[in-house]
């Protein structure tokens, strides 16, 4: 065995959490002195672990933490019981199980009042719930149409992606929320910023599209039949052309509503050349 | 068993109190190991343990359960050690930047084999959190590497780097402080 061998040898032991082969290790190990010295730190590494493990203390937190969940909890904590739900045959079938607040209460609906371990229905609650769900639904439905509709008048030849931003996988300490993070939920907000991001590069191009036409309009007006070329052959140059160009890194801070003030100016401008033929 | 976890977090989710109970009592050993041993501390382990699953509770509806349960309450109580550390990282900072450094030269050359346990502790308290989670969640939670890095949201190879380094700057501790093998003897030199 070489010195390569024997530390690929420990280091695959290691990580793979299977016992070292210690008498072919320890036979290298005493004919090569660097590799001795990186055999007694792994010895003296597992003698610690060993002892180390055996030395954590027991504890029962089990009624702490539950009746702490019952008096901590925000507001009644509802939960909400599919019709087939065990719990709910066994309050059918079971005598011991209060009757009365079952029979009075929403059928699939059971809720835990603050500091108390029994069951208590609120129908009033759930109801109201019940109800709010309509106008919720309803909204959805109209932000969903809207958002439809904006898209439907961006330009069709363009594409837009969405791209993430703020990577929280290249970094593992990153943390967008110090909650979400901890409880393995996934932070929507550096999506939602390179929606708008892209929302906004479309609508600046949707300006800059009603700039060329306007423009171009613009020379149809006999002010200037004089003119070689026409706006739209210099926006429109190669390098501006073409699909899926990829997203400049930088945000330009100008609202968009200057691309749009400035196509009102060019028509405000074209309007009156406009009429002084027919005038 | 996973199965079995599903079936006592339906009964969480439906509020059967002593599910609450069950869950707590099956994994409060390994969270409190896990927090116990990276945070150095009894009194703030147990506070964190009820963090942890005060947390837990809150998002159980989260967790897939198609998905062991154990590296998933693991991943909220590393989290939260975590931000703990960060936490008092910054505070020790403020009040004492030589807090927990160790006088080496006092060290005695020989450590009983029941101090040895002490001693890893001491210097995973040296550690960066990175790394002590890591070793933490190898060595105690006896996780594998794969496991390890879906809690820490981290690259394998990235996990196995830092259990590496974990692992030489705590044989590093323990050659700085004179500390030989039980029954390790010097070689003859020849």
């Amino acid at each position: 065995m070489n010195c390569l061998e024997f530390r690929n040898r420990l280091l695959s032991a290691v990580e793979s959490q299977q016992p070292v082969d210690t008498e072919l290790l320890a036979e290298h190990s005493r004919s090569c002195s660097s590799c001795e010295r990186e055999w007694q730190r792994h010895q003296i590494l597992s003698q610690a672990i060993g002892v180390w493990n055996d030395a954590v203390p027991s504890v029962d937190l089990a009624d702490v933490v539950v009746s702490r969940w019952l008096v901590e909890a925000p507001g009644p904590i509802s939960f909400e019981i599919p019709s087939t739900s065990p719990v709910l045959q066994e309050s059918e079938t079971n005598p011991s199980v209060d009757r009365a607040e079952t029979s009075t209460a929403e059928p699939n609906v059971l809720v835990i009042p603050h500091s108390s371990t029994s069951y208590t229905s609120q129908p009033n609650r759930s109801r109201a719930r019940e109800v709010l769900w309509i106008p919720a639904s309803l909204l959805t439905l109209f932000l969903i149409l809207v958002w439809n509709t904006d898209n439907s008048q961006l330009p069709s030849t363009k594409t837009f992606t969405t791209r993430p931003r703020n990577d929280a996988k290249s970094n593992p300490v990153a943390k967008t929320t110090v909650d979400a993070n901890e409880t393995g939920g996934t932070a929507p907000l550096p999506q939602l910023d390179a929606l708008i991001d892209d929302m906004e590069i479309g609508y600046r191009e949707l300006a800059q599209s009603a700039v060329i036409t306007i423009s171009d309009a613009a020379l149809l007006s006999p002010a200037n039949e004089n003119r070689s070329f026409w706006p739209s052959m210099i926006m429109f140059a190669p390098e501006l052309d073409g699909e899926n160009q990829p997203l400049p890194e930088t945000r330009t801070t100008s609202p968009v509503s200057q691309g749009f003030s400035k196509a009102l100016d060019l028509l405000l401008e074209v309007v009156p050349a406009m009429e002084s033929p027919t005038s | 068993m996973n199965g079995d976890d599903a079936d006592v977090v339906r009964r969480c989710l439906q509020g059967e109190v002593d599910a609450m109970h069950l869950l707590v009592e099956r994994y409060q050993s390994a969270v409190f190991g896990l927090c116990f041993r990276i945070l150095g501390h009894r009194e703030d382990a147990e506070d964190t343990v009820q963090d942890v699953f005060l947390r837990t509770f809150r998002h159980l509806r989260k967790w897939d359960s198609l998905r062991p349960f154990k590296p998933w309450i693991l991943t909220i109580a590393a989290n939260r050690c975590r931000t703990i550390l960060e936490k008092r990282r910054t505070q020790t900072k403020n009040i004492d930047p030589h807090l927990g450094a160790i006088d080496d030269e006092s060290a005695s050359k020989t450590v009983l084999r029941t101090d040895l346990g002490e001693e890893l502790d001491l210097a995973l308290g040296l550690l960066r959190a990175d790394y002590r989670i890591c070793f933490v969640l190898f060595h105690q939670q006896e996780l594998s590497c794969a496991e390890i890095a879906r809690v820490m949201n981290s690259p394998e190879g990235t996990v196995k780097t830092w259990l590496h380094r974990a692992r030489k700057e705590l044989a590093d501790h323990f050659t700085r402080r004179g500390i030989v093998p039980e029954g390790h003897y010097e070689l003859p030199r020849i």
